[in-house]
């Protein structure tokens, strides 16, 4: 028995089933498998997406109620798409998707610019000690996101103490408000965000960077290319596919962003820097409208989805999936 | 004009040199190879020339210029790389005027000089493929294409047919023959293939070690080697060697005896030499009368045949009693013949041969030096008892 293959194994197994589990004896095989997975996955999105047509609140989703609807959202009532409606009226909604997509967009272009800056300098032949170099640039990934948010927290804390005021102030700058004001407060979720990330982005690169071949970047020599017409035309169309990659993940970090600015200043000044996930955070917890929060995450799973599907397809990042 | 001077090159990584005080004259218009085994140099040689490799020492000069310190845009020189090196991003026509457009050529002036090199590796119509959608073959058109179209006075190939198939590679060599008669240009090839080199070039430059050996049209450096290791590399398969010394009476190994007068090549009685005679240089004895000077039969022992179609390549050994007397571990000698492939011969069987003497080439064994590439026979044909010395040595 001790040699029986794991396709003998089956086959034994198999013949001891009735016939009808025995041709479906592979789906027996992944049943509990799947049973997990569908009871952490598939059942508490259910459950959210059935919650986003009610009026849960605190108040109502753990009352006692009769039957089935009533074990599983209390009192609340079915109310159709009325929690979708309000939200698509309701203008702070409008301001968080716009200003999570504007987050999003520029915290990966900053992230990406980095990211390429650094691994050109860390592959470069003329710079020394790059082993050592790497392994740095890798830290930030090794601290938890909300030791290093709170750091930055501090370093643009307001007061004088603040090291960003201080760097400005040695600088003969005036010291700022940072999380006072909307578009400053916005500068450092970029900041801080760019710190966060920029160490996958840095090693992604890097490695595309390594690949990139010596003899075309002769052959370009020999064609007449400088240093930055060969980035152009050779090291930036080689690496092109794996950094699209990286900035199509990283995107959804950013927009998936909440701890930033939930710890700064809560998304404000006065929400006008509320990301989504925090948007929904809000309503759904500070408002207790457990209903209408749902409704925002699914709204927010959406729109994060759509820019996926765009950005693989039009990206080609799938490409090769299909084969076999 | 555009020759090609090398002066006195060294290149020199951190312990290694890659470059050992080259010296080399191309002509304009010459089809120059460099040829060498792996590492030898060669391709450092070729990158001192376009530039890519700064030499540690040494002055580069291309026509009257000393372009030493230019960089490779400056030295109108181009180059077709071995993995063929195309941008992959872009088209054939984008690929091939890369370095016009980045020289802000006109558009009109672009168009007429990308047709007409297009046309010269035939490539008309295949303007907007992609690279990945083309076979080696046509890559390696764009990529010479690519080079041609500069008009540049100097022709730079590092090894560009490595990557093709034997029968394409052969198909290119032609190509490549019929592109130098139509440019006019001077061509630097590098390979490690003596094929290749033997074929195509005016001349050959046989590089080992970093050193320039021998620089001759292909024909001498095959009849005419100048040391040991060229005339070993050229040829396929290569030369037999048999180590011995020289005697009173000529050459004398354990297994081949030579005669000949030492004196009329200076050489001295006990000095160590090697003689080298090309596969196709042995002969049969019963078909002696081919050879143009035969000595007498040396009896062997076939060994291993591998027959081509063409021709039979038959090891010999010359120790028939190897089974018995086999005391000492010592090798057998060995040498490789090629015969007519109608001849009736079997492995393992007794056979006498001659060798041609006016193909044999005898080399310093300690310096690797050629002393002479055929043996005349000055007072020999006097003398028959001396030429019947040639003989096995049991």
């Amino acid at each position: 028995m001790s040699t029986s293959t794991v396709a003998q194994r089956v086959r034994e197994f198999e013949s001891k089933l009735p016939d009808k589990y025995s041709d479906n004896v592979a789906f027996l095989l992944v049943a509990p498998g799947l049973f997990f997975f569908s009871a952490f996955m598939f059942i508490p999105m259910g459950y959210l997406i059935m919650m986003s047509f009610t009026d849960a609140e605190l108040s109502t989703v753990f009352q006692d109620a009769p039957g089935l609807w009533g074990s599983l959202f209390g009192t609340a009532n079915f109310v159709g798409l009325e929690n979708y409606t309000t939200l698509l009226a309701d203008p702070l909604f409008w301001n968080s998707i716009g200003v999570t997509w504007l987050f999003v967009l520029t915290s990966v272009t900053l992230k990406v610019l980095l990211g390429l800056t650094v691994a050109v300098v860390l592959t470069h032949s003329l710079v020394r000690g790059k082993r050592f170099m790497r392994a740095l640039v890798i830290i930030p990934l090794g601290l938890p996101a909300i030791f290093s948010i709170t750091v930055w927290r501090n370093v643009f804390s307001s007061a004088r103490f603040g090291l960003a005021n201080q760097a400005l102030t040695s600088l003969g700058f005036d010291q700022v408000a940072w999380l006072s004001n909307r578009w400053l407060a916005f500068l450092s979720y970029n900041i801080t965000e760019m710190w966060l990330a920029y160490p996958f982005m840095v090693i992604i690169t890097v490695s595309a960077l390594q690949n990139v071949s010596d003899e075309l970047h002769d052959a370009a020599k020999v064609d007449g290319a400088g240093f930055l017409a060969r980035f152009w035309h050779v090291t930036l169309p080689s690496i092109k596919r794996p950094v699209m990659f990286a900035a199509i993940l990283t995107a959804a970090a950013s927009f998936q962003q909440f701890l930033i600015p939930f710890i700064f200043n809560r998304g404000g000044p006065a929400r006008s820097n509320e990301l989504i996930i925090l948007f929904g955070y809000r309503e759904a917890f500070s408002g207790r409208a457990y209903g209408e929060g749902a409704a925002i995450m699914l709204t927010a799973i959406f729109f994060i989805a759509i820019f996926m599907v765009v950005a693989v397809t039009k990206g080609k990042l799938a490409e090769g999936a299909h084969e076999t | 004009m555009a020759d090609v001077k090398l002066e006195n090159i060294v290149k020199q990584y951190e312990d290694v040199t890659a470059v050992d005080d080259m010296n080399l004259d191309i002509k304009h218009g010459e089809f120059v190879t460099f040829v060498g085994p792996s590492g030898c140099g060669k391709s450092t040689t070729m990158e001192t020339i376009a530039g890519l490799t700064k030499p540690t020492s040494g002055t580069v000069m291309i026509g009257e210029r000393d372009v030493t310190d230019l960089p490779p845009k400056d030295r109108g020189i181009s180059m077709v790389f071995q993995n063929i090196a195309l941008f992959p991003h872009m088209d054939v026509y984008d690929n091939i005027s890369f370095g016009l457009r980045l020289r802000k050529y006109d558009k009109s002036e672009i168009d007429r000089r990308v047709e007409k090199a297009a046309e010269v590796v035939q490539l008309n119509g295949m303007m907007e493929r992609m690279p990945d959608e083309m076979s080696g073959g046509q890559r390696q058109r764009v990529a010479i294409a690519r080079a041609i179209v500069r008009n540049p006075d100097v022709f730079l190939m590092d090894e560009p047919l490595a990557n093709l198939d034997a029968k394409l590679r052969v198909h290119m060599r032609t190509e490549l023959q019929r592109l130098h008669k139509e440019l006019d240009t001077t061509i630097i090839y590098v390979t490690h293939d003596q094929a290749e080199a033997m074929t195509m070039s005016d001349r050959i430059a046989v590089i080992n070690a970093g050193q320039l050996q021998q620089i001759d049209p292909p024909l001498v450096c095959y009849n005419e080697p100048a040391n040991l290791f060229v005339a070993g590399f050229i040829g396929s398969p290569s030369m037999n060697f048999v180590e011995g010394e020289v005697a009173g009476s000529g050459f004398t190994s354990d297994d081949v005896k030579v005669s000949f007068n030492p004196s009329d090549y200076n050489l001295g009685r006990g000095k160590d030499v090697t003689l080298g005679v090309r596969p196709e240089d042995v002969y049969l004895a019963n078909n002696s009368r081919e050879a143009a000077d035969p000595t007498v039969p040396l009896t062997a022992t076939t060994d291993v045949l591998e027959p081509m179609g063409n021709e039979i390549f038959a090891y010999l050994t010359f120790d028939e009693d190897a089974t018995s007397s086999m005391t000492d571990a010592q090798l057998p000698g060995q040498l490789l013949i090629s015969v007519d492939p109608d001849t009736e011969i079997e492995e393992d069987q007794e056979i006498e041969v001659v060798l041609d003497r006016s193909k044999i080439h005898l080399f310093d064994t300690a310096g690797g030096k050629a002393l002479t590439h055929e043996i005349t026979d000055t007072g020999a044909t006097s003398t028959a008892g001396a030429d019947a010395e040639v003989g096995t040595d049991d």
